[in-house]
């Protein structure tokens, strides 16, 4: 049994995250020797250098307190590095860059960030109204209300319009929240703990519709503590003021001192498999799965290889 | 401390039942099927002529007005009745009463010979008058907000000439007030449920004192990443507001009644009586 299972994982498709998967390997994001200081002297991050490649999901992990927030917020321009450069798409980022209406405006409309708190980005009279709010700054006003009805429909929130954003349910808003940001049809998505505060059905909605946005070919950044929405990441960079580690969602799920140093944890069905392969023995199962898809079709062609067996 | 905690809970909790309800903003009637720029126009109107109506039987008449459109608004008259007149003796009364007293006139009632304090018929009817002026303009103002959506009344006021930056305000102070409330009563039920006994004076205030500065250190906060939230989404301190709204016939008819009304109100008022 345990030779019939051997390696299985290696022949469907588990063995890498990226290689199935056609990322663009071009950059958009590339950040070089960033630091950065809060106005009374604390340092938030400390000589960071990335970047973000068009079309991937990278996760940014990290304990509360590691900079995740700031280092979303320089991404969109919203704070500025005390040293070092951010370029996007190959230019650098500057003040004086934002405060052109024009650039400003180009920018907006490629870069789109998600705050954590959906209360933060709701402010208008009704959903609709934040909804457009984006849409009616950039565009123009019919292509403004077209995008906002069009967002609303896709999200399935279309009946919430009228609403006001304070008579919403959590979930509802964080929708709403995103669709704020949809609405721009930006082609980065920066998003702050994404599903935190949610319901496990919100949480799962938010899971699928980031692979969904991914698969339009969005390029998602996302900060996050939760270990399902990081496996369906193509890389990680784990946090704390500097760059630690980076490497694929495996290698940080496997890396049990730095799960530990950074108080994270791992996927429940990462949790299953590696009992069953510590139970078996070492090389029964040779890639743990990290996500429910992986998953299934490791158990999918572990009980085919049973049945054939049988026969 | 206990009459502060329950003071502050009961009147976020009446705010926001009367601000976030919308329940009759929403229903078929005469007022909601109006355009609300016309609404907003005719019911400012009636405001004003109210306000600067001299004679008892003219402001009776429009306060009667606006009970009949309260009636066919499908808004119910108790409920109508209950938030017009919770804030009338709040306001009215500490202005209206010392009317009674020392305006001079035909005295009804002597209260003092020396010095000479009474009730006269002067000072009853402008005490009246004073108080059902009010009445009236606050049931118009009601009227207005109870069968509007804070929406439109934004939009129609926008529509009005009143500038994008200070609809954007008034828009973000009535969205994060209630929310900002809400903290306010979290953090003290929070208190609450870690107190084992009930405080001294001192100690409330204390207590609420600290209440008050979290709450600010929270606004600070919440006034900067909203600012962000707006910045990252195109903002460029020029606020950028939509509405649609069409006028038909049905606004042009309620118009021109409203029109001919208020004329009658006046030539009445300023004229006949």
């Amino acid at each position: 049994m345990s030779e019939n299972i051997n390696n299985i994982s290696n022949n469907i498709g588990i063995n890498n995250d990226n290689v199935n998967k056609n990322i663009n390997k071009e950059i958009i994001f590339k950040l070089k020797n960033v630091s950065y200081k809060y106005p009374d002297g604390t340092l938030a991050l400390d000589k960071i250098n990335m970047e973000v490649y068009r079309g991937e999901i990278l996760a940014i992990i990290g304990s509360n307190g590691a900079g995740k927030t700031t280092l979303l917020k320089i991404l969109n321009g919203l704070e500025f590095p005390s040293n070092g450069e951010v370029y996007f798409e190959g230019k650098k980022l500057t003040e004086k860059i934002l405060t052109n209406k024009e650039s400003m405006k180009y920018f907006r409309s490629r870069v789109g960030f998600v705050f954590q708190d959906p209360d933060i980005m709701l402010f208008s009279p009704t959903v609709w109204d934040d909804v457009a709010f984006g849409p009616l700054h950039l565009y123009s006003k019919e292509k403004a209300i077209n995008s906002t009805d069009k967002t609303l429909k896709d999200m399935n929130i279309y009946k919430l319009k009228d609403k006001h954003p304070y008579n919403i349910s959590g979930g509802e808003k964080k929708k709403a929240s995103i669709a704020s940001v949809m609405s721009i049809e930006p082609e980065v998505i920066l998003m702050d703990e994404p599903t935190s505060y949610l319901d496990p059905k919100s949480k799962k909605y938010i899971i699928q519709l980031i692979k969904k946005l991914n698969k339009m070919g969005k390029t998602i950044v996302f900060v996050s503590h939760d270990p399902n929405l990081i496996s369906v990441a193509d890389m990680c960079y784990v946090l704390n003021k500097k760059i630690i580690f980076s490497g694929y969602p495996r290698d940080v799920f496997s890396n049990v001192e730095l799960l530990e140093r950074e108080n994270l944890d791992v996927p429940e069905i990462t949790k299953l498999f590696k009992k069953i392969k510590d139970d078996l023995g070492n090389n029964n199962i040779d890639k743990i799965p990290i996500n429910i898809d992986e998953g299934y079709e490791l158990l999918k062609s572990i009980l085919n290889n049973v049945n054939n067996k049988k026969e | 401390m206990k009459l502060f905690d329950k003071t502050i809970e009961g009147v976020i909790k009446y705010i926001n039942e009367a601000v976030f309800a919308e329940k009759y903003a929403k229903s078929r009637g005469i007022l909601q099927s109006i355009n609300p720029k016309i609404k907003l126009i005719v019911i400012l109107s009636f405001v004003v002529i109210t306000v600067l109506t001299k004679h008892l039987e003219v402001i009776f008449g429009l306060y009667v007005l606006s009970l009949i459109f309260c009636y066919f608004s499908n808004v119910p008259l108790k409920h109508y009745l209950k938030r017009v007149w919770f804030f009338i003796p709040i306001f009215t009364g500490i202005i209206a009463l010392p009317i009674i007293f020392i305006t001079p006139g035909k005295p009804i009632y002597v209260l003092l010979n020396s010095p000479y304090i009474a009730i006269t018929y002067e000072g009853i009817y402008y005490a009246t008058i004073f108080t059902l002026r009010v009445a009236t303009a606050v049931s118009y103002a009601v009227l207005l907000t109870i069968t509007t959506t804070w929406n439109d009344i934004t939009k129609s006021l926008n529509k009005l000439g009143i500038p994008d930056m200070v609809i954007t305000i008034m828009t973000i102070a009535y969205r994060y007030i209630f929310l900002l409330m809400n903290t306010l009563i979290d953090s003290m039920y929070s208190r609450k449920s870690r107190l084992c006994k009930n405080l001294g004076m001192k100690e409330s205030w204390i207590e609420a004192g600290k209440n008050m500065g979290a709450l600010f250190i929270k606004t600070h906060q919440m006034g900067e990443d909203l600012y962000y939230a707006m910045l990252s989404r195109g903002y460029l301190n020029e606020p950028q507001t939509y509405s649609e709204f069409h006028t038909e016939t049905k606004d042009y008819i309620f118009l021109i009644i409203s029109i001919f009304i208020m004329a009658i109100a006046i030539i009445i008022d300023r004229c006949i009586l």
